[in-house]
């Protein structure tokens, strides 16, 4: 019935939680027939109880100018009206704690709400022998007519009276929360499927960004180029070629899938994806030479900021890629990360801009910005957005913004 | 006898040096007259110094070596380098189309210089326009992945739009309209590629100026003249919907 990891006294996810309207919440938001339900709901419609208990008790030692009569009147009263509406569900509170199988911890649930029906039909009938007791005392009122059941009239009256009583007595001791309570694993599955599906969508836009940075990475271009860079550096200039060969390990070694299961989503910083980035440019700086130029601009205080892996990446082989490769002459491409105000929040922007070939009207097929928008969308709902727009020197700006967190120690 | 020339073509630096060096070691007597480090300098060289032979890459900054190559026609001897063009390339005649591939390896060259010296020989001609035709019309078929973006105009700003943030596509006169819920842009491609290009589940083509997104469409009315007419959900735009497409709706 409960997960087994969560505690009855705790509240319950909001998509688990039975009740919706913000009242109910105090005391739905927590599992049905739990103690901390039971207390909430009893102190909610126990408080209308005693308000009524009191205000008949008022009207009756108004009626025969006695306070203190009014007072008893008022007590009892009350006293019946909370063991109607506490007595069911906190006998059922204590089942549901009990520990028993779940067979037979829905028995004594049901069992309780019944049982609290019977006590609180006794417990109205108590104050209600109590206060005729008291009219008949006054020369008021009358003994009740005796029940006869003379007649097709009374006998209908009867059972719809008795029907009527049954009801309220049912909805008082917590009758209703019947289907909550035998929902509530049904809506626990619920909850479990669609956080695994959360999960699994965010592990799957993952895995397909990192197979777009993969595919980037050993595409033949990339990696055949390099190579060829390698080779002719080896006897112009050794020192240069081994530079970039580490430069080659280190960015393949960022950036190639781990081979031991990874769990959970990976987090990196800010610090990190920066480098990653810089020793990529660096890679290409020796392929193209004096027409790559780069920029990096991190802030020494942003190098810890949590930040997800491979998003930058993928927007500065973009930027080379589609920007710098297509252009003839010298382009420059700029990373920046900065914290931007946006009312009352700070929330972290990182640009990645070039003055390359800039953006092509038409239709365009790459998959990576598609696969950074699913990440972004999985990991921050709307909080983060990527925009990308022509560059201020012609070639591309494309602008990240996502919710600032808190450095890692 | 006098020398014959060459160009390179080459955008990477290291390898342009590279190929120089291999070239001056292997075909000592080759006289490289220019050396490009972009498909424009590439046509303009072999404008000005009309060489027998071309080394070109084939991917390179502005023009591709492949124009290069059909620019050429039948004026020189074009042996195309390659990072991993070859799929396209291998089906094809050796003699006619020769590729190198990166790293250039020694051996390789030397083979491709054998044949080129016999070609100059001999002074066979290739025209190589029909093979590059087919070379790109295979390159192109080996890209296609399906429309993920469009960049369009905003104003006087380029933005992207992602695919699925576009409600319908319009066109106007010589534009076409890109409209998603809260922004607009232009763009030129007209509605008969984009309708090749788009998927036929999602976009549907409803009259012959618009293409809208079916999860979209908010509703279907008729209007006063009986002709349909359609909106669709976060924008007040009615669009129209000739007979052709009525069929799409019914039952809807």
């Amino acid at each position: 019935m409960t997960e087994p990891s969560h505690q009855l006294n705790r509240p319950l996810p909001p998509d688990v939680a039975a009740g919706e309207a913000a009242f109910i919440q105090f005391y739905q938001k927590y599992a049905v027939f739990s103690w901390p339900w039971a207390w909430r709901r009893t102190a909610i419609f126990g408080s209308l109880c005693v308000l009524g208990g009191t205000s008949f008790g008022a009207s009756h030692g108004l009626m025969v100018r006695d306070v203190w009569e009014g007072i008893e009147v008022s007590l009892a009263s009350s006293l019946s009206n909370l063991i109607l509406v506490g007595a069911g569900p906190l006998l059922a509170a204590f089942f549901r704690h009990s520990g028993w199988p779940r067979r037979v911890e829905r028995v004594g649930v049901v069992g309780a709400v019944l049982c609290g029906m019977v006590l609180g039909m006794w417990a109205d009938r108590f104050a209600g022998h109590f206060h005729d007791g008291l009219m008949m005392a006054h020369g008021l009122g009358g003994p009740h007519e005796a029940l006869v059941l003379t007649d097709i009239h009374s006998i209908v009256r009867h059972a719809l009276d008795m029907s009527r009583d049954l009801v309220v007595l049912f909805v008082a001791s917590g009758g209703l929360a019947w289907p909550a309570y035998f929902s509530e694993s049904r809506r626990w599955a619920e909850h479990r499927r669609r956080i695994e599906i959360e999960k699994m969508s965010l592990q799957k836009s993952e895995a397909d960004l990192r197979l777009t940075v993969l595919q980037a990475q050993v595409e033949p271009h990339f990696l055949f180029n390099t190579l060829a860079s390698v080779r002719s550096l080896i006897t112009s200039d050794p020192q240069r070629a081994a530079q970039t060969i580490d430069a080659l390990a280190q960015h393949l070694r960022a950036t190639l899938p781990k081979m031991r299961a990874e769990t959970g989503v990976a987090q990196s910083t800010l610090g990190e994806q920066f480098a990653i980035c810089a020793s990529y440019l660096d890679l290409m700086k020796v392929r193209l030479g004096e027409r790559l130029r780069a920029e990096i601009r991190l802030p020494a205080e942003l190098e810890q900021t949590p930040f997800p892996p491979l998003l930058l990446i993928s927007l500065v082989e973009n930027a080379i890629k589609h920007g710098v490769e297509p252009k003839p002459g010298a382009t420059r491409v700029i990373l920046t990360a900065r914290v931007v105000e946006e009312g009352a929040h700070e929330r972290l922007e990182v640009q990645v801009e070039d003055d390359g070939a800039g953006l092509k009207l038409g239709m365009g097929e790459g998959t990576g910005l598609a696969n950074i928008r699913t990440q972004l969308l999985t990991r921050f709902a709307s909080a983060a957005s990527l925009e990308l727009s022509a560059g201020s020197t012609g070639g591309v700006l494309a602008r990240l913004v996502l919710p600032m967190e808190p450095a890692t120690a | 006898m006098t020398r014959p020339t060459a160009i390179i073509a080459e955008d990477e630096l290291p390898q342009r040096q590279e190929l120089r060096a291999l070239l001056a070691e292997l075909w000592p007597e080759l006289n490289v007259v220019a050396e490009c480090e972009d498909g424009l300098t590439a046509l303009e060289a072999l404008e000005q110094h009309r060489p027998q032979v071309a080394l070109l890459d084939i991917r390179m900054p502005g023009v591709s070596g492949l124009e290069v190559a059909r620019a050429a026609g039948t004026q020189c001897h074009v042996i195309f380098v390659t990072a991993y063009e070859e799929y396209a390339l291998r089906a094809f005649d050796e003699g006619a189309v020769d590729y190198l591939l990166k790293p250039v390896a020694r051996e390789r060259l030397s083979l491709a210089i054998a044949r080129a010296r016999s070609r100059l020989n001999s002074g066979s001609q290739v025209d190589m326009a029909a093979i590059i035709d087919m070379v790109q019309a295979r390159l192109a078929a080996g890209g296609k992945q399906g429309i993920k973006w469009i960049t369009a105009s905003v104003g006087n700003v380029v933005k992207m739009f992602s695919i699925d943030e576009v409600l319908f596509f319009q066109a106007q006169d010589k534009y076409t309209r890109v409209v998603t819920a809260d922004s607009e842009g232009n763009i030129r491609t007209p509605l008969k590629e984009l309708t090749a290009a788009l998927d036929s589940e999602i976009f549907w083509q409803v009259h012959r100026s618009v293409i809208v997104r079916v999860g979209a469409i908010r509703a279907v009315e008729k209007a006063e003249d009986g002709k349909l007419q359609l909106t669709v959900r976060g924008r007040d735009d009615i669009l129209p919907v000739s007979s052709t497409f009525q069929h799409r709706f019914r039952g809807m």
